[in-house]
């Protein structure tokens, strides 16, 4: 069985990780977590870049996001012995490389979180799991936070944004 | 941990089950297998009796269709069915946080959006509102050269 994970930030990078974790999964099966970096940026980004800035951040981001998905690999293995997984950055827009990556792969199982990250989006269904979901051509997972574990990181968010 | 499954009376249902069944499930795991009666309110359910009979049958046959198979399946699995009646989002989503379950399967159709839970509807709605995650199985899709799309057994092995 392959599955492919789309890791789209800490906060739910960990929730699936931890999801997965409580699963028991077959010996051999293959994990493939991704993440997808917008590029070229969206309109929603592209106001705050210029050249040199936006290459110095792309580069910080996918620095970070490496980081973040080796972080998470080894919690994988970790918590599910006898599993063989990898790593992928892909460049593009989020909706078309998932998509694509899911078709090549012929994975059988699409692991997505369920929220957005951009906005009131990160307290809906994001765009990207909703396209996902009536898209992918495989079964799709959606991973949601617990409510204990979300009012936890939403008065965290609170409280940045009243510090700033 | 507690997993919530909803069938109708497609093939999408019969997909979910297989899915199920490949996957391994922990030790404690408990199936709650749930079929949705849904009837229609206000006048004109006086005049449709005999077919929400029929549709009766069909959602209780569902159920123990799909308990048998999953005892069968997955032995020592603990697995329990009902047909519940009204409106299919909501009554899934209360028995999803009636048995604090972790996981709610539904099945999807694909294409075809006859009989099943169409995506835009029922899924979407519940895959909004749950508390819990919630997995959507579909059927393995091959696309014909006259551009039709057919269900093919999930062949894969796990």
């Amino acid at each position: 069985m392959k599955v492919i994970v789309a890791i789209e930030d800490e906060l739910f990078g960990n929730a699936i990780i931890d999801f997965i974790g409580t699963q028991r999964w077959a010996s051999g099966t293959e994990f493939e977590l991704v993440h997808v970096i917008d590029y070229p940026p969206t309109s929603e980004t592209i106001g705050e870049l210029c050249c040199i800035e936006a290459q110095r951040m792309f580069d910080e981001e996918q620095a970070a996001m490496q980081k973040l998905l080796m972080d998470l690999d080894l919690r994988l293995i970790k918590l599910v012995p006898d599993i063989q997984s990898e790593q992928k950055i892909l460049f593009g827009f989020p909706k078309d490389k998932l998509l694509h990556e899911v078709e090549d792969t012929k994975a059988d199982l699409l692991i997505v979180g369920s929220h957005g990250r951009r906005g009131f989006s990160r307290f809906l269904l994001g765009s990207v799991s909703m396209a996902m979901l009536s898209h992918a051509p495989c079964s799709v997972l959606i991973v949601k936070i617990p409510a204990e574990k979300r009012a936890e990181t939403e008065k965290k968010m609170a409280a940045s944004a009243n510090a700033t | 941990m507690k997993v919530l499954i909803a069938l109708d009376t497609s093939l999408a249902a019969e997909s979910s089950l297989d899915f199920i069944s490949r996957c391994k499930w922990p030790a404690d795991v408990e199936f709650e297998i749930v079929s949705i009666l849904e009837v229609t309110t206000g006048p004109f359910s006086l005049w449709s009796t005999e077919e929400d009979a029929v549709n009766a049958h069909l959602a209780a046959e569902v159920v123990d269709l799909a308990i048998d198979r999953m005892a069968n399946d997955l032995p020592g699995a603990t697995v329990y069915g009902e047909v519940l009646v009204g409106g299919i989002a909501e009554r899934i989503l209360a028995k999803a946080d009636e048995i604090r379950a972790s996981l709610i399967v539904l099945g999807h159709q694909g294409t075809s959006r006859q009989g099943g839970f169409a995506l835009g509807g029922v899924a979407e709605r519940i895959v909004q509102a749950a508390h819990c995650s919630v997995l959507i199985v579909k059927p393995k899709v091959v696309i014909c050269p006259d551009g039709h799309h057919l269900a093919e057994e999930e062949g894969a092995a796990v």
